[in-house]
């Protein structure tokens, strides 16, 4: 491959197909041309040898009666008298010794002629000396060589205008044809960031453009939901971010606005120093959400027990659980080489969630399991608890997104990027994730694949 | 002790120079790498601050510097790239420690007075650890305060003596995720305070006189502050 840039390597597929269908054209039509000429080269020939033999015969038949009637003396009168009816030939007669006894005038086109035919023959002549007569007949046949050559010359021109005839209607026909792509060009320079929501559609689709089409439109869905979700998200930063920062700006603002003790000012900044704390995590959990979506992946260290790193988060979440009155239980187990604190990280989130919807006095389970339908393994964290609605449940592991607003807010750390860390671990680790509510019995969990 | 702050956004720098000089550190600050390079080799310092993005000559090429000349000068290296490489790049080539920006000041605190003790002689390794009338036994793994047994769990024993052994210091929530539970990631704070409520309501609450205190904002310190 060259390095040139793609633009200057581009080629027209017309000028393309109609070279190529051209030069086709052109050794189709020649091949058989050719072939023909041969053909009837060959059909040519034979007509005139057939034909000298004819008149070979013509000529013994007359001379051998000539003979027989009048002996030598009669045969050269008739060859004298018949010489004009052999223009463009020419007979030579000698007897059975090989005496000349008579040749017809060789004309410069016959000598100088490549198109000559001879045919040696002998007349039974007991009038003669040897008591025959040897006949040599040469007829030139330069006329149907060059009907022949002018033939050859009409083929050549033929196939030559045929190619080039077949070049126009083919550049013609492919530029016609490619029109709705250049029509498709012109519909996707109109798509921009305001615009996304247009989608290519042409009046008379081609079969061939279809996919095309199709395909090109499923990704600009895709485009739009993951331009809509950014823009949300924007929307959600600024306004995660704007609460706290005027929180801060209006308590610095009061405590500056008169004298106040040392006392008042350290409680002051302790408080910003709080908000301003909860500021900070949250930019870290969108860096690394960040970090995630850029594709930076999973660095997986030896393989690990993934119960182990499940039994390590829950004595990390002991506290919170009894405090919750929980109990839980791991089942199962799968020894895979994982990202250690990150698959952590995303177990903790799990629990936590868990721990804050449980019912009191439950049982929550972490359950390691083969996924059902891939090479993957699932980690799934099941409380008891009122259901999340199904309707919900896609959404669950969007940023932001919070199923019960009144429900989750009593506690501002909890800013709603925590399962949306557990989606972008899962995707870390090429795995997914998992939500499903039933019965009293909601169970959200993720995939890891096994390498 | 002597530290060398190279780090060129001022305010930072500015700060680091504050809060290191109230915690009984003398602090010079460079603003660049050329400046700082010519610092570290011809002062006198127990510890380099560096940062990684400086004008000049960047962090890596004075850490480098410094290792062709001072192989013991403990370097903590500082920067606002969160990226891998750059952290393993760094203790690649001869830094002590590694810090990404932003950080806690504890953090800093806590990660600065490490290298420092590492300088210094190891101390004999505690078999008990006290503070006013608490006692750890870290053999028998018994806490007590005065007569009565305080009944821990392994983690709230692992976490009291943490915080008895760095007595003084303030820790914070991160922090403590990470030694006594082995959470390397900014964990919901919120479990640590849990955890610690419950270690105060066996360490604390049955008694007059509080050793575990909550810093606001900051996370918490166990100290003897009626001493």
């Amino acid at each position: 491959m060259t390095s040139c840039p793609s633009v200057l390597c581009s080629h027209s597929i017309a000028t393309r197909l109609s070279k190529k269908l051209a030069l086709l054209t052109m050794l189709l039509l020649g091949a058989l041309s050719a072939a023909s000429w041969f053909f009837v080269g060959m059909m040519v020939k034979e007509r005139n040898r057939v034909d000298l033999e004819l008149r070979s015969e013509l000529v013994a038949d007359l001379l051998a009666l000539e003979a027989r009637n009048g002996g030598e003396a009669a045969v050269l009168r008739r060859l004298a008298t018949d010489a004009p009816m052999r223009a463009g030939s020419c007979l030579e007669v000698r007897d059975g010794a090989g005496r000349l006894l008579y040749t017809d005038h060789r004309t410069p086109a016959l000598n100088t002629s490549n198109h000559l035919r001879e045919h040696d023959f002998s007349i039974p002549a007991p009038g003669v000396a040897g008591g025959e007569l040897r006949a040599r007949y040469t007829v030139d046949y330069t006329a149907d060589a060059l009907i022949g050559r002018r033939w050859a010359a009409g083929m050549a021109t033929t196939v030559l205008l045929a190619g080039a005839l077949v070049a126009l209607i083919t550049g013609w026909t492919v530029r016609h044809a490619l029109h709705p792509v250049r029509d498709l060009a012109q519909q996707t320079r109109a798509i921009s960031p305001q615009q996304l929501h247009q989608r290519l559609a042409l009046a008379d689709p081609a079969e061939e453009l279809l996919p095309w089409i199709t395909q090109f439109n499923a990704l600009m869905d895709r485009l739009q939901q993951a331009y809509g979700q950014l823009e949300a998200f924007n929307a959600d930063v600024a306004h995660e971010l704007r609460t706290p920062l005027a929180t801060l700006i209006g308590q610095t603002e009061v405590a500056l606005s008169r004298e106040r003790s040392p006392e008042a000012l350290r409680e002051t900044l302790q408080s910003n120093l709080e908000e301003m704390q909860r500021l900070s995590a949250l930019v870290n959990d969108m860096l690394f959400l960040s970090q995630a979506d850029r594709g930076v992946t999973a660095r997986r260290g030896a393989p690990v027990s993934l119960a182990g790193l499940a039994a390590q988060v829950s004595e990390f979440h002991e506290a919170t659980l009894e405090d919750a009155g929980l109990a839980l239980r791991i089942e199962g187990d799968a020894t895979l080489p994982v990202d250690e604190p990150l698959v952590k990280r995303a177990l903790s989130n799990l629990l936590g969630n868990a721990t804050r919807f449980a019912e009191p006095g439950s049982t929550v389970v972490i359950g390691i399991a083969p996924a059902a339908d891939t090479q993957q393994v699932q980690l799934v964290v099941e409380n008891r608890g009122a259901a999340i609605e199904s309707e919900h449940l896609p959404r669950l592991f969007d940023r932001f997104f919070r199923v019960d607003e009144a429900r989750c807010c009593e506690d501002a750390q909890h800013h709603g990027l925590g399962l949306a860390i557990v989606a972008a671990i899962a995707r870390m680790h090429a795995g997914r994730t998992l939500a499903e509510s039933a019965s009293g019995t909601t169970r959200v969990g993720f995939t890891v694949a096994g390498a | 002790m002597r530290l060398l702050v190279i780090e060129d956004e001022v305010k930072l720098a500015q700060y680091l120079h504050k809060g290191l000089g109230e915690n009984g550190h003398v602090v010079d600050v460079a603003h660049d790498g050329i400046e700082g390079r010519r610092l570290a080799l011809g002062g006198d310092y127990d510890l380099v601050l560096l940062d990684v993005m400086l004008p000049g000559v960047d962090g890596f090429g004075v850490l480098q510097a410094i290792r062709a000349e001072k192989r013991a000068l403990p370097v903590l290296m500082l920067t606002a790239r969160d990226r891998v490489e750059d952290r393993v790049r760094g203790l690649e080539n001869g830094a002590d420690d590694y810090l990404v920006k932003p950080f806690a000041f504890s953090e800093l605190l806590a990660r600065v007075g490490a290298l420092l003790r590492r300088g210094q002689q190891a101390p004999q390794p505690a078999t008990e650890l006290n503070l006013a009338d608490l006692r750890l036994d870290l053999l028998s793994r018994r806490a007590e305060r005065g007569a009565t047994r305080l009944d821990l769990t392994a983690k709230e024993f692992k976490l009291l003596a943490l915080l008895l052994r760095r007595r003084g210091q303030i820790l914070s929530r991160t922090t403590l995720a990470e030694q006594v539970w082995d959470m390397n990631f900014d964990s919901d704070t919120n479990i640590v305070e849990v955890a610690v409520r419950r270690l105060r309501a066996k360490l604390d609450d049955p008694f007059q006189h509080k050793l575990l205190h909550t810093v606001r904002g900051m996370g918490y310190v166990l100290e003897d502050r009626a001493a």
